[in-house]
């Protein structure tokens, strides 16, 4: 292992270490979980992982570090899991919304409870690589591009995915009484 | 249901908004449309769990620089016990920091004093709704404070003390004095030793020896004081003012009293000499008030002036 913290350029300084650290961890975090769930097993890959690189960080460039430090993670983690549930959270400020509106009877808020927890059910059982891509796009508001340079794929490839996973979850959710 | 094109990528194009007028009418006919809508919208509420981006890095620091090969799995154990040492460490060195560059802040209420000494031995007696901020861990090598409201201060002999106040500062080498600061009034009185003021609002220096104080109200011209007690009134159970404006006087009685002025018009700079207890409300009122012929009535914490 060459000596990093001896070398002063690009990453290996601890600031723009950082710095690319701040830009990319919540997103590195989140794609694990998203295609694995379990928290703790994932923080750890994400730091380990951040280490990693830190420590090869002569070898890569900053152009080159964001797709080295997802090879990394996912590598380490598909022989790690098996499939955990994903268990996303509700946005508070949605919640405040539907306790303050006037116009929602409360069965509608029972019904909309009734959807979240079908449509979270349905998230869980989707296949991993559909359930990351979906996510992605949903939540971390990546475009089918950008998902696509994450994981090194085709365009193409990540709208298939898209429609595939939108499909199984109607069916999914339809099926449900 | 029919589609002109009914591709294995319609949907992720419906999402990006890139159907064609004609596929998106159709789709919108179709009866599964209100399930896609209703599962977009009720995604986009989710969230995934928060993220402590700073513990994590800190983590990955501390990880790094004990020279942890990167393996995740079961550490051996020279690594855990680096990794222990190390935070340890830390854990020490934030604690000086804290102790280091914290300050310490004593602070009076309404109608309340407080007296405590400073870590060299000096005294303070803190008047009524009063503050004062210093560094107690430097103190020995700076004695310096910051003073809002009033305090009476006997300073054991030592380096220079200062007060600082938002008007203007106040040193000495050992002495008593006392420091009144409050919005737009000054005022130092000298009980012992030598007192070096200086007034930043008229950017001016001055010495004061005993029974000589300095005051300095906006739109006054800032006097030199002569007195004969030998400790502030306020000490004593008593609050005294010479030639002040009427609307200090009201103030010093709201601090001492918590209490609230209301009033419409009537001439606030008229000057006011005199005194009133600290210990009793009504007798306090009526003293101040009746001096300048201003009637009033008392409602729970408010005092209305009549015009």
């Amino acid at each position: 292992m060459p000596d990093s913290k001896n070398n002063d350029t690009g990453l290996c300084k601890e600031k723009s270490f950082q710095a690319f650290f701040n830009t990319n961890a919540t997103l590195l975090r989140n794609f694990l979980y998203y295609k694995y769930g379990g928290i703790e097993d994932i923080d750890d890959i994400v730091q380990d992982s951040f280490i990693k690189l830190w420590n090869n960080c002569t070898k890569v460039t900053l152009e080159t570090a964001k797709s080295y430090l997802f090879r990394i993670a996912i590598n380490q983690s598909t022989s790690l899991f098996r499939h955990n549930a994903v268990k996303l959270k509700h946005q508070k400020e949605v919640k405040n919304i539907n306790h303050n509106s006037t116009n929602e009877s409360p069965e509608y808020i029972l019904e909309e409870k009734e959807f979240m927890a079908k449509l979270e059910n349905a998230i869980s059982s989707l296949p991993e690589r559909q359930r990351e891509v979906f996510l992605l796009n949903r939540i971390e508001k990546k475009t089918y591009r950008e998902i696509a340079e994450l994981s090194g794929v085709s365009v193409k490839a990540i709208e298939k995915l898209m429609h595939k996973a939108l499909l199984k979850l109607r069916i999914e959710i339809e099926n449900i009484p | 249901m029919k589609m002109k094109k009914l591709d294995d990528i319609f949907l992720s194009r419906w999402l990006n908004n890139e159907l064609s007028e004609d596929e998106l009418t159709q789709f919108k006919a179709s009866k599964h449309y209100d399930t896609y809508v209703n599962i977009i919208k009720g995604t986009d509420k989710l969230q995934a769990p928060s993220y402590n981006l700073n513990e994590v890095f800190l983590n990955i620091k501390e990880n790094r620089n004990a020279g942890n090969s990167t393996s995740t799995k079961t550490p051996s154990k020279n690594w855990w016990q680096l990794g222990v040492a190390a935070s340890i460490i830390l854990l020490i060195g934030l604690f000086a920091y804290i102790n280091f560059f914290s300050a310490t802040v004593y602070s009076s209420d309404f109608g309340k004093q407080l007296a405590f000494e400073l870590p060299d031995g000096s005294k303070v007696l803190l008047n009524s709704k009063s503050s004062i901020e210093f560094n107690e861990r430097n103190w020995n090598n700076n004695r310096t404070l910051k003073l809002e409201g009033e305090a009476f201060f006997d300073v054991e002999k030592g380096n220079i003390f200062t007060v600082k106040t938002s008007q203007g500062e106040v040193s000495v080498l050992g002495t008593e004095f006392n420091v009144k600061a409050i919005t737009d009034l000054f005022k130092v009185s000298c009980y012992e030793g030598k007192v070096k003021v200086e007034d930043y609002t008229n950017a001016s220096v001055r010495n004061l020896t005993p029974s000589l104080g300095y005051q300095n109200i906006k739109n006054h011209d800032a006097i030199t004081l002569n007195f004969n007690n030998t400790r502030p009134e306020w000490m004593s159970q008593k609050s005294v003012f010479k030639s002040t404006p009427i609307k200090y006087v009201l103030r010093a009685l709201e601090k001492q009293y918590e209490l609230q002025f209301e009033y419409n018009t009537f001439n606030d700079s008229v000057l006011f000499t005199g005194s009133f207890p600290n210990d009793n409300k009504e007798i306090a009122l009526k003293t101040v008030l009746k001096s300048v012929n201003l009637k009033y009535t008392i409602q729970g914490n408010s005092v209305i002036l009549e015009d």
